[in-house]
C-alpha cells in the first residue's frame, strides 16, 4: 500500500532519479527495471547485500528499492548505510509484518507483489522535497 | 516424639504416683491408730485414777474396820467385872489373854498413872503414861481417841494408842489404851495388793508418818510433806514425794481418827505408758510408711517395665519401625500395645496404599512430564516435586523454597512479569490459573513452561493454598514458533510467486502483444513455474535433484519425444535456485524448440553436468549443447529471455554465457550451492532412483 499521499501529484516528473534497486528475484527484478526505466529514472540494480552495500557507499542516489530478504540476508546493513548518508529508501517484503526490523527509516513500504502505480506513489512520498526542489529547479 | 517431653513439673514416675496414693491412703488411718492411741493413755489414765481411788476407799475402809474391832476389843474389855472390881491383877491376866500378842493393853488414871502395862510384866509398868495428849484430850471430851504416834516408854519405839475413857459415875475414872506398833498397820496395807511401784502412806493428827508401804522403817515417825497434809480429799495431785519421786498422789482422811492416807503412783507410770504410745505410733507410722513405699516401689517397677513396653511399642511406631513388645502382666497395656500394633498394621496397609498411589502419581507425573508444586500462602513456603526439581534443574536441597525465592528459576527476562502475575493471582478471585513463562536451569539451558494448577480460598476468598503443576512445554513453543515461521515463510512466498507471476505476465506481454501468443506463452511459463513448485512440494521445499529439475523443465519436450540426454553426478539444489533453474531451463528448451535443436528432426539437446566439492558450497557446472538444428546466429536484440538467463545467472550468484554458434546453441551455467543441502541427497537420491 503507499505509504501517504503526495501533493506534488502526477505533476511531478520522476524523469532523472537515480534508483538503487535491490531485489533478488531476476523475473521481479526485470519487472522493476522495466518500470522505473519507462518512468525515466536511472537504475542501478544489487541482487546481493554484499554488492547493495558497495554500491550504495560507491554511487549517490536519489532513492532506494530494498527488498527485504535478499538472498537468505537481511538488507538492513543496506538500510543502515542510506540512513546515514541520508538517502531515502523504500522496502518492499512479502512479509506482512515487517514491525522489529530495524527499517523505521523507510519512506515507504511495498506489498508484494504490488502495481507499478504503487510504485509510483511510493516513489514520490520516498522523494517528497527532493522532487519538490527538483521540479522549482526544472520550471 | 521423646517421652522425656512427659517429664516437667506436675509429672512424676508411675511409683511416685503409687507412693502419693497409698500415702494419702494410710494417713489418715495412721491419724486413726493415733487417736486410738492417745484415748487408750487416756482410759489407762482414768482407769489407774479410778483404781487409786478405790484403793483409797478400801483403805479407809479397811483401817477403820482395823481401829473399830480394836476399839471393841477395849468396850469388851472395860466391862469386865475384874476392871469394875479393880482388880488389876485380874484384869491383866484377862486382857493378856484377849489380846493374845495382838498389841498391848495400858490402863492409867486420870492422873495419868500408869496401873497396868501389859507390854512389860504385871507390875512392872512405868509410873506415868507415855501419851499424855490422849489423857488431855479425854479430859475434854470424855470419847474414845485414836493417838498419834508416839514414842512408847515401854517399847522405845514409835506406837500409837486407841484408847477409851472407863466412866464411873458420869466421870472418866479410868483409860484403856490399846497400844499398837505402826508396823501392825503394814500388814493391813499389803492386804490390797497394789502394785509394788504404788506406794501407801499413813500419818497422822500431826503430820507425823505412822506407815509406809514402802521403806516402813525408814521414815516411820517423821513429817509427811506438808502439801500432803494440805491435799484436798479425793483430789488427784502431782508432786514430788520424800524419796525425791515425781508422783500423782490422791488422799483420804479417816472417820474413826484423824489420820490421813494418801496413794501414790509415780509420774513415770504414766509418762512411761505415752512415749511407749507415742512409741508405739511413730513405729507404726515408719512400718507403715516403709511398707507403703517399699510396696509402691515394688508395685511401681512392675508397672514401670509394661509401661516402657508400651513407650518402646509406641516409639516403634513412630518411628515405623516393626513393634517387637510381648504382653505384660498389665491389661490396660496390653490393650494398648494391642491398639498400637493395630494402628501399624493401618498405617502399613495405608501406607502400602499410599506408596502405590504415589508411585502411581510419580509415574502419571513422569509419563506427563510435569512437576508438582504446592505453596502454603501463610507459611510463605513452597514444596516442589522430585519431578519439579528435575524438570528446573535443582537439587534435593532445594525441595522447599519461599515465595521469592521460588521465582529464582525463572528467567531474569520474565521474572518480574511473572512475580507480577502470581501476585494478582493470590490477590485475585479466580480458582484456577495458567501462566507461561521461561526458565533457566543452572546449566544455562533456557526452557518454556507451562504453570497451571489450582489456587485454594478461604471462604472469604484469601488464598492459602496454591497447587499446581509445571509443564516443560518447550517443544510445544518451538513447533508454536516453526508453525509461525512456516506460515509467515508460506506468505512471504505465495507473494513472492505473485510477484514472478506478475512479472511473467508483464514480461511475456512485452514480447508477445498479441493476446492469442501472449495466453500460450503466459501459460507455458506458468506451467513451468508450477511443476517447479510440485517438485518442491514433493521434499517439503527443501530443494530437489538437479536432475529432476532438468526433467521437470524440459518435461513438456520429453514428453514430445524429443531427443534429450542429461548426464551428470546427483546434486541437490536448494528450493529458491529450483525455481530459477527451471524457468531457466524453460526459457533455453523454449528457444531450442522454436529456434534450435528441437525445432526439426535430428536435432539432439545434450545436457550435462559436473560437481565440484568445496569447503562449505558445492560448485555446479552445467552444459547445454544442440546439435542438429538449423543454423543459429546472435538475436538482433536483447529480448527477455536473454536478460532473463542473466539476471537469473546473477540470482544464482553465478555465470551464465551462451554462444550462439552455427552447429547448434551452447551454453555454460556455473553456480554455488551451499553444501549443507547435500545431508539430504542420500535420501533424495534414494527415492529418485526409486
Amino acid at each position: 500500500m503507499p505509504q501517504g499521499h503526495s501533493s506534488a501529484g502526477e505533476v511531478l516528473s520522476l524523469a532523472g532519479i537515480r534508483v538503487l534497486v535491490v531485489e533478488d528475484e531476476a523475473l521481479v527484478l526485470l519487472s522493476l527495471e522495466d518500470m522505473l526505466t519507462e518512468l525515466g529514472c536511472d537504475v542501478v540494480v544489487a541482487m546481493r547485500v554484499d554488492d547493495a552495500l558497495a554500491k550504495a557507499a560507491e554511487f549517490t542516489f536519489d532513492v532506494a528499492l530494498l527488498d527485504v530478504n535478499v538472498a537468505g540476508r537481511r538488507v538492513d546493513p543496506v538500510a543502515a548505510l542510506l540512513a546515514r548518508r541520508g538517502i531515502p529508501f523504500i522496502l518492499s517484503t512479502g512479509y506482512e509484518d515487517v514491525s522489529g526490523l530495524q527499517l523505521s527509516d523507510a519512506r515507504a513500504i511495498l506489498n508484494k507483489p504490488y502495481l507499478a502505480t504503487d510504485l509510483r506513489a511510493a516513489l514520490r512520498t520516498a522523494l517528497g522535497s527532493t522532487l519538490a526542489q527538483a521540479s522549482e529547479a526544472g520550471s | 516424639m521423646n517421652l522425656r517431653r512427659g517429664i516437667g513439673p506436675g509429672a512424676y514416675s508411675a511409683a511416685t504416683h503409687l507412693i502419693h496414693f497409698a500415702l494419702i491412703v494410710a494417713l489418715p488411718l495412721l491419724l486413726l491408730v493415733g487417736v486410738l492411741l492417745w484415748r487408750s493413755v487416756a482410759q489407762e489414765r482414768e482407769q489407774l485414777e479410778q483404781r487409786v481411788q478405790q484403793v483409797l476407799d478400801a483403805l479407809v475402809t479397811a483401817l477403820d474396820r482395823d481401829l473399830d474391832r480394836q476399839l471393841t476389843i477395849l468396850q469388851t474389855l472395860s466391862t469386865s467385872p475384874s476392871l469394875i472390881a479393880e482388880d488389876w491383877a485380874a484384869f491383866d491376866d484377862q486382857a493378856r489373854n484377849s489380846l493374845r500378842g495382838k498389841g498391848y493393853l495400858v490402863v492409867i488414871d486420870m492422873a495419868g498413872r500408869q496401873i497396868i502395862n501389859t507390854y512389860v510384866p504385871y507390875g512392872a509398868a512405868p509410873a506415868t503414861t507415855g501419851d499424855p495428849e490422849t489423857l488431855q484430850r479425854i479430859r475434854q471430851v470424855t470419847r474414845p481417841v485414836v493417838s498419834n504416834v508416839f514414842t512408847s516408854l515401854v517399847v522405845k519405839a514409835p506406837v500409837y494408842n486407841v484408847s477409851i475413857p472407863v466412866v464411873r459415875a458420869g466421870e472418866p475414872r479410868f483409860i484403856l489404851s490399846l497400844g499398837s506398833t505402826p508396823a501392825d498397820l503394814l500388814a493391813l496395807l499389803d492386804d490390797q495388793k497394789m502394785q509394788p511401784y504404788w506406794t501407801t502412806v499413813i500419818w497422822d493428827g500431826k503430820g507425823e508418818i505412822l506407815a509406809r508401804s514402802r521403806e516402813h522403817a525408814r521414815f516411820v515417825g517423821t513429817p509427811v510433806a506438808p502439801e500432803l497434809r494440805a491435799l484436798p480429799v479425793g483430789r488427784l495431785v502431782r508432786h514430788l514425794d520424800l524419796r525425791g519421786e515425781d508422783v500423782v498422789v490422791a488422799a483420804a482422811r479417816l472417820k474413826l481418827s484423824d489420820w490421813s492416807i494418801a496413794v501414790a503412783y509415780p509420774t513415770s507410770l504414766i509418762d512411761r505408758q505415752v512415749t511407749n504410745s507415742i512409741l508405739f505410733w511413730a513405729g507404726t507410722i515408719l512400718m507403715v510408711g516403709a511398707l507403703v513405699v517399699g510396696l509402691a516401689y515394688f508395685f511401681g517397677r512392675d508397672l514401670a517395665g509394661p509401661l516402657k513396653a508400651a513407650t518402646a511399642a509406641a516409639g516403634a511406631l513412630g518411628r515405623g519401625e516393626r513393634i517387637e513388645v510381648r504382653d505384660t502382666k498389665i491389661v490396660e497395656v496390653n490393650a494398648v500395645i494391642t491398639a498400637l500394633k493395630r494402628a501399624e498394621r493401618d498405617i502399613d496397609a495405608g501406607s502400602a496404599a499410599l506408596r502405590e498411589s504415589e508411585e502411581h502419581l510419580r509415574m502419571a507425573a513422569e509419563a506427563a512430564q510435569f512437576g508438582g508444586h504446592e505453596y502454603d500462602v501463610i507459611s510463605d513456603r513452597t514444596l516442589r516435586s522430585a519431578q519439579f526439581l528435575r524438570l528446573v534443574g535443582a537439587g534435593e536441597g532445594e525441595r522447599t523454597a519461599t515465595f521469592e525465592r521460588g521465582l529464582g528459576f525463572v528467567h531474569p527476562d520474565d521474572r518480574e512479569a511473572t512475580r507480577q502475575r502470581k501476585q494478582q493471582i493470590l490477590a485475585g478471585t479466580d480458582n484456577r490459573y495458567q501462566l507461561e513463562y521461561r526458565i533457566r536451569r543452572p546449566d544455562g539451558q533456557v526452557r518454556w513452561v507451562m504453570d497451571r494448577g489450582v489456587v485454594v480460598r478461604d471462604p472469604s476468598g484469601r488464598a492459602h493454598r496454591v497447587v499446581g503443576v509445571l509443564l516443560d512445554i518447550s517443544d510445544l513453543k518451538a513447533s508454536e514458533q516453526r508453525q509461525q515461521l512456516l506460515l509467515e515463510e508460506l506468505n512471504h512466498r505465495v507473494k513472492n510467486t505473485l510477484a514472478i507471476v506478475q512479472s511473467l505476465a508483464q514480461q511475456t506481454l512485452r514480447s508477445r502483444p498479441e493476446p492469442r501468443d501472449f495466453v500460450v506463452a503466459f501459460e507455458a511459463r506458468l506451467a513451468s513455474l508450477a511443476r517447479a513448485h510440485n517438485l518442491l512440494t514433493r521434499d517439503s521445499w527443501r530443494g530437489a535433484l538437479l536432475r529432476q529439475i532438468m526433467a521437470t523443465a524440459l518435461a513438456p519436450f520429453i514428453a514430445e519425444g524429443q531427443p534429450i540426454r542429461m548426464e551428470g553426478p546427483p546434486v541437490m539444489v536448494p528450493a529458491g535456485a529450483t525455481i530459477t533453474l527451471c524457468l531457466m531451463v524453460h526459457e533455453l528448451a523454449t528457444n531450442a524448440a522454436k529456434y534450435g535443436a528441437l525445432s526439426r528432426a535430428g536435432g539432439v539437446l545434450a545436457t550435462s553436468w559436473t560437481v565440484t566439492e568445496r569447503e562449505s558450497s558445492v560448485e555446479i557446472d552445467l552444459h547445454w549443447s544442440e546439435e542438429g538444428g538449423p543454423p543459429t546466429s546472435p538475436p538482433q536484440k536483447l529480448g527477455f529471455g536473454s536478460r532473463l538467463l542473466a539476471a537469473s545467472a546473477r540470482q544464482l550468484g553465478g555465470t551464465f554465457d551462451i554462444d550462439y554458434a552455427p552447429g547448434g546453441v551452447r551454453c555454460r551455467l556455473r553456480f554455488s550451492v551451499a553444501r549443507e543441502i547435500d545431508a539430504n541427497m542420500g535420501n533424495a537420491k534414494a527415492s529418485v532412483d526409486a
